[in-house]
């Protein structure tokens, strides 16, 4: 017999009994239809964090200023209305790491200033940022028109601002932003570029939506801003000595990550009193979550062995069940001239062919429940490349692994008592 | 005995049972000649039906040897008796063995596939299947399913059935046991012209009115030919 006389058979066989296949297949579909699902939504999360972290270096140290936690509880216990803390890297502590490490290739300093931006009348909740020429090159966020701050504009103390994507659609919806003046803090600044789309980086509060920022001259805005950040509440005040919230470290290799990492550290800590300086790796980050999402991925794949499994023992019951019920026409089959082995192949062929159209209808399901859930949760859904090809094989394993015991049972009935059976 | 298809040589069969052996033959020696037709009568429990599936490959032998067309198969791998089953053998049962949901033609059909002649040629099967139905007066049934038809209709298309794969031997085991005496004897006609047709025709059956319109009775008692 020939594998299209199998299958054909084989389907034949299956649509005579429509119910008892639908009902056998419907824990594989459930199955595939959740591994794919399962599958997708993992997906999209995964590439969420791991672009997120790429997108923040994968060769640099990052240096984030931290308010020390005896600053914290000075602050919560005065009863003082204002007060004044100092804490974070400074710009000598960079001078000292550009001289004693030579690896590092590049410095880029991010000072958050919490100022006001207008442009003309329109006010706008967007993030000022004053860094140096070096960050589009560290950040890898390019320039979309325009340029970025130069050396010229440090050197010079000129008012300079560079628009993030989203911040230049906000100050400027329907005009070109270059050549315009936007007004920060009252002090004038002429939009020279606007960088183009980044996407969310990292999970700091400010720092990690580059589009909704607008960069300044690091060195201008200590011209322009003083040292000092004061920020005013009902009756109180706070003013704060911060030289940069971060500060990212471009190394030569990647093998520098941990070494330098290793003397930031030392080095803050002979340097700063208190804790205020926090070191990270972005690439050691992105290999702690790919170790993650191995065991997610050992996890799910439990799950979806789980799911299987029980849809193949279902699919084996229904099978021993269609030999019990089919035992004259496989003694009559014998009687016709089949073969042992053509009734394995027989009822093996109809195991697979059912798991087959539950792993399609299951792959069908799974696309449809993953763009549902996408959709509710307004993501952008991606589908694993091998997910597909991996649901149809395991169905077709599941068939050939649980249809082999039933087709077994089938071809060893003794074909005379199968013909005399009740 | 030159011209026997089939040649039983001191046959034993013997079922082990959990209470005990069955000796459903015992030393039978018998040959049926090319083109015979013959009745195996007996009493329940005396043998027959075995006899008749051990002459159809269904069954091996405890003992004794067995020659179809001159060669031995009690030592045939099952692939060979297969074959041989499906090639040259053609069965008939009491209670028809019709797939209930396949058509009458399906029905016919069912066994071409295991006789690996006829794969990529299921268009001469099926003239082969409708020249078969209209010889046993079914022409107006093909697509008919066997819930639709007459004990007797059923018994013709297992006739039809049996005949597809043009077998030297059919062997039947009570054809007319489940049908009115006249219809049984319209199936035995049809039998009878397969004979004529120099088929070999072997028939298990308790009626001896039918076992007599044969030209030879053999008697089982207790698994022994006993005439």
């Amino acid at each position: 017999m020939t594998a299209i006389h199998l299958l054909s058979e084989a389907f034949q066989n299956l649509l005579l009994h429509k119910a008892r296949s639908s009902l056998a297949i419907l824990g594989i579909i459930f199955g595939v239809a959740s591994v794919i699902c399962m599958l997708s939504i993992s997906e999209v999360a995964r590439h969420d964090v791991l672009s997120r972290i790429e997108r923040m270096g994968l060769n640099n140290v990052i240096l984030d200023s931290v308010k020390p936690e005896d600053v914290r509880q000075r602050e919560k216990a005065s009863s003082q209305r204002s007060w004044y803390s100092s804490y974070g890297v400074t710009r000598n502590d960079l001078e000292i790491l550009q001289d004693s490490l030579p690896v590092i290739e590049t410095i880029v300093p991010m000072r958050i200033l919490l100022k006001d931006i207008t442009a003309g009348l329109k006010k706008a909740d967007i993030a000022v940022v004053a860094t140096n020429p070096a960050y589009p090159e560290v950040m890898a966020h390019g320039l979309r028109r325009g340029r970025f701050i130069v050396p010229v504009d440090e050197a010079r103390g000129f008012p300079a601002c560079v628009l993030g994507y989203s911040a230049a659609k906000t100050l400027f919806p329907l005009s070109d932003p270059i050549g315009e003046t936007v007004k920060i803090e009252g002090h004038p600044f002429e939009v020279v570029g606007v960088m183009e789309r980044k996407g969310q980086t990292g999970s700091h509060s400010v720092l990690s939506n580059p589009d909704n920022t607008a960069y300044i001259s690091f060195d201008t805005s200590f011209l322009r801003f003083g040292d000092l950040q004061v920020r005013q509440g009902e009756g109180s005040s706070e003013a704060t000595k911060l030289e940069m919230n971060r500060a990212v470290l471009r190394v030569k290799h990647r093998d520098h990550l941990v070494p330098v990492a290793q003397a930031v550290g030392n080095l803050v800590e002979t340097r700063h009193k208190q804790k205020d300086v926090q070191v990270s790796i972005p690439f050691a980050l992105l290999q702690e979550r790919r170790q993650a999402e191995q065991i997610f991925l050992w996890v799910m794949g439990s799950l979806a062995a789980i799911s299987l499994l029980v849809g193949g023992i279902g699919i084996m019951n229904i099978m021993l069940a269609n030999v019990a019920e089919r035992r004259h026409e496989i003694g009559l089959r014998r009687a016709l001239g089949a073969t042992q082995s053509d009734i394995v192949r027989l009822f093996i062929f109809e195991s697979m062919v059912l798991c087959t159209l539950g792993g399609l209808l299951g792959l069908a399901g799974g696309v449809g429940l993953a763009n549902t859930v996408g959709t509710l949760a307004g993501w952008t859904v991606r589908f694993q490349s091998i997910a597909f090809p991996l649901g149809l094989g395991v169905s077709l394993l599941v068939g050939l692994v649980f249809g082999t015991l039933p087709a077994l049972k089938a071809a060893k009935l003794d074909p005379v008592l199968a013909l005399r059976a009740e | 005995m030159s011209d026997a298809i089939i040649e039983l040589n001191d046959i034993s069969k013997v079922y082990r049972m959990p209470g005990g052996d069955v000796h459903a033959l015992n030393r039978v020696s018998l040959a049926f000649e090319e083109g015979e037709l013959a009745a195996v009568v007996g009493a329940s429990g005396s043998g027959k039906s075995t006899m008749l599936y051990l002459l159809g490959l269904l069954v091996s032998p405890t003992s004794g040897t067995y020659r179809f067309g001159g060669m031995p198969m009690e030592s045939l791998p099952d692939k060979q008796r297969a074959r041989i089953r499906g090639r040259q053998i053609g069965f008939i049962f009491q209670s028809f063995h019709l797939v209930p949901q396949l058509t009458v033609t399906q029905n016919v059909l069912m066994g071409v596939r295991y006789r690996g002649e006829n794969n990529g040629n299921h268009a001469n099967a099926t003239r082969r299947a409708a020249e078969l139905l209209e010889r046993v007066g079914l022409s107006h049934r093909l697509h008919h399913r066997p819930g639709e038809l007459s004990n007797g209709e059923m018994q013709r298309v297992a006739i039809a059935r049996a005949l597809l794969g043009n077998p030297r031997v059919v062997l039947a085991d009570e054809p007319t046991g489940n049908l009115d005496e006249r219809t049984g004897g319209g199936i035995f006609d049809l039998l009878a012209s397969l004979h004529e047709e120099g088929k070999t025709v072997i028939l298990v059956t308790h009626d001896l009115q039918l076992a007599g319109r044969t030209p030879r009775i053999i008697t089982l008692r207790d698994g022994e030919v006993a005439s």
